[in-house]
């Protein structure tokens, strides 16, 4: 049984959940991707490695954004400081990326065009477009006891995993083993998460306009990365668990679930 | 010169030269290093051959055997062991044999050149001991060693062969061998008295090997370990977890890669489990056992079936990587904790 969550997890939520407190009204505008949305849907017990972040990754469907409060502003009223970077919202050591994804996000290069609040508040970032459609309402809870909890909508898995391995694909040729966390967590979503369901919603984002390209995509990388033993992706997962699940073990789980995922798919 | 000549074993050197030393003094005996054929010489230089069948024991039974497995019987052969009894050697006379033992029985009979030896030696086999059991191996010993560490004596063996169901003459051969290893002691009245389990353990796996004394074929569950248990708690057939998946309810070892399941039949519980076949990466292993008390005296936790500790303790002491320093933290459990296990 793993134990309680990683003090840095713990921190990590308590500072989203900050973060959703200052955003009030605007919290219908959201939803939460990244990591801390893959643990609620996987659970901890998937892989040995402790999952641990310190960051939430949220973004804002620009479709229904309310004019007030001013993003920035209600953050900076709660205590966060914006780095130097767009939407990368710093507290306590812990960071809130707020994002738009790039179908959504109007011109620009790098922060998202958001009227009122600037164009600082969101970053632009491909690859996230999925949790504009597969999403679910959720209830984020603090790890604290009698700790605050919110209502949000939480990107699918489908959507997470779309958005994973465009992440994935963009670091794969950079020396960082920082991506062999990403990979472990799509691995994560393919174990944690039925392939039938996986399919299905995968479906879906190929036929919504918003997603259909970058879902496309994804599936190209998941086949290249993941589809072979000796595949980019599955090498950096079995990085990632070295010490806990053999390599060996690791890498076949990737072929054989990135395999079925695809035959579902692509049936013949 | 070593007195193994005497003592009934199979050393062919010895026994050779035994052969040498009859043969009349113009004639030599030629043999080769390691060759299976041996040389006679006669004083004129030709050479009869004959072909050595070299045994460690040889009954009377066995002639028969020896006989059909030759084609041209055993006319040209040469049979050699440690100790040829007098009904073994009729037999071989019969059969035209050549034969010639530790104990200095002989007959050596070659046609051309022709030559005929017969020596006679030991009557009765210098080494021979009441047939003792001298292995573990195999289903009646592991019902008996497994229920020798799972039940604490005073027992007498017709009981023991009776919690074991073996028969109480396997019983019997099995606590004759462990008696005189000392692993267990015996009472005034015969009876079980005491038995160093853990010693027992380490014995018996000298004989007994995980992989090997079972049937053991590795899948892989491609959702991972920790999915496993909830799958194998839905299993219809009848199932026990070993190796480290046990141990980790009980001792203090780290998180397990491998699932060990015994079940009855592997392919079909493989298919329940939705299990793939897995060339490399596997980490579930289902095993059909050499003997159905792997299934005996089994505990359940959490819904899920564990074979008994003394089980788990030599699978783990004979499975490779962590397997056996896992092996070792679960009998210093054992030790420290008799009561949990031991009935």
């Amino acid at each position: 049984m793993p134990g309680a969550p990683d003090p840095l997890y713990v921190k990590a939520r308590e500072v989203l959940l900050d973060a959703l407190e200052a955003l009030g009204p605007h919290r219908s505008s959201l939803v939460l991707v990244g990591a801390q949305a893959i643990y609620l849907h996987t659970g901890e017990a998937d892989i040995a490695v402790a999952p641990f972040t310190s960051d939430a990754d949220v973004i804002i469907d620009p479709g229904g954004l309310a004019d007030h409060p001013i993003i920035g502003e209600a953050l900076q009223a709660a205590g966060f400081l914006l780095s130097d970077q767009p939407g990368q919202w710093v507290k306590d050591d812990a960071r809130v990326d707020l994002m738009v994804p790039e179908a959504v996000a109007g011109a620009g290069s790098r922060g998202a065009r958001l009227g009122p609040h600037g164009s600082r508040a969101a970053r632009k970032a491909r690859g996230l477009e999925g949790a504009l459609v597969d999403q679910e309402m959720r209830e984020i809870v603090s790890f604290q006891e009698g700790g605050r909890r919110f209502e949000l909508l939480v990107a699918g898995p489908a959507a997470l995993l779309v958005s994973k391995l465009h992440k994935l694909a963009e670091r794969i040729e950079e020396p960082s083993r920082v991506k062999d966390k990403d990979a472990l967590d799509i691995l994560r979503l393919l174990r944690g998460v039925s392939t039938e369901i996986l399919a299905e919603r995968l479906r879906a984002l190929r036929e919504d306009p918003r997603c259909a390209t970058v879902t496309a995509e994804a599936l190209q990388h998941l086949e290249l990365l993941f589809a072979l033993l000796v595949g980019a992706g599955s090498t950096s997962a079995a990085r990632a668990a070295a010490g806990l699940e053999s390599e060996d073990t690791i890498r076949a789980s990737c072929v054989a679930l990135a395999g079925d995922l695809l035959r579902t798919l692509i049936p013949g | 010169m070593r007195n193994s000549a005497v003592s009934g074993t199979d050393d062919l050197g010895t026994t050779l030269r035994l052969v040498a030393k009859r043969l009349p003094p113009t004639w030599r005996l030629e043999t080769p290093p390691k060759a299976s054929v041996v040389s006679l010489r006669a004083p004129d230089g030709t050479v009869a051959r004959l072909t050595v069948l070299r045994r460690r024991k040889l009954e009377p039974k066995d002639v028969q055997t020896l006989q059909s497995s030759s084609q041209q019987g055993l006319k040209g052969t040469l049979v050699t062991a440690g100790f040829l009894s007098p009904r073994t050697r009729q037999l071989l006379r019969e059969a035209g044999a050549s034969y010639a033992d530790a104990s200095g029985n002989m007959r050596v009979v070659a046609d051309r050149p022709g030559i005929f030896v017969e020596a006679e030696g030991a009557q009765k086999n210098p080494g021979r001991e009441p047939r003792p059991l001298a292995s573990l191996k195999g289903p009646a010993a592991a019902r008996v060693v497994r229920a020798l560490c799972d039940f604490r004596p005073p027992y007498g063996v017709r009981k023991l062969a009776e919690i074991a169901e073996t028969a109480p003459a396997s019983a019997s051969r099995v606590v004759s061998l462990l008696e005189r290893e000392a692993l267990i002691e015996r009472g005034p009245r015969d009876e079980i008295r005491e038995v160093d389990w853990a010693g027992l353990l380490q014995r018996w796996i000298q004989d007994y090997q995980f992989l090997s004394s079972n049937d053991v074929t590795a899948f892989l569950d491609p959702r991972g370990l920790p999915s496993f248990p909830a799958k194998l708690r839905n299993l219809k057939a009848r199932a026990v977890v070993t190796g480290s998946l046990a141990a980790v309810r009980r001792a203090p070892v780290a998180s397990p890669r491998l699932a060990a399941v015994y079940v009855d039949d592997p392919e079909a519980a493989a298919k329940s489990l939705v299990l793939r076949p897995a060339d490399s990466g596997g980490n579930v292993t289902l095993v059909r056992p050499l003997d159905p008390v792997v299934f005996a005296r089994s505990w359940v936790d959490e819904g899920i079936k564990y074979a008994a500790l003394s089980q788990v303790a030599a699978d783990l002491l004979t499975s490779p990587g962590r397997g056996p320093s896992e092996g070792e933290e679960l009998i210093a459990w054992m030790k420290k904790n008799t009561d949990a296990w031991r009935a």
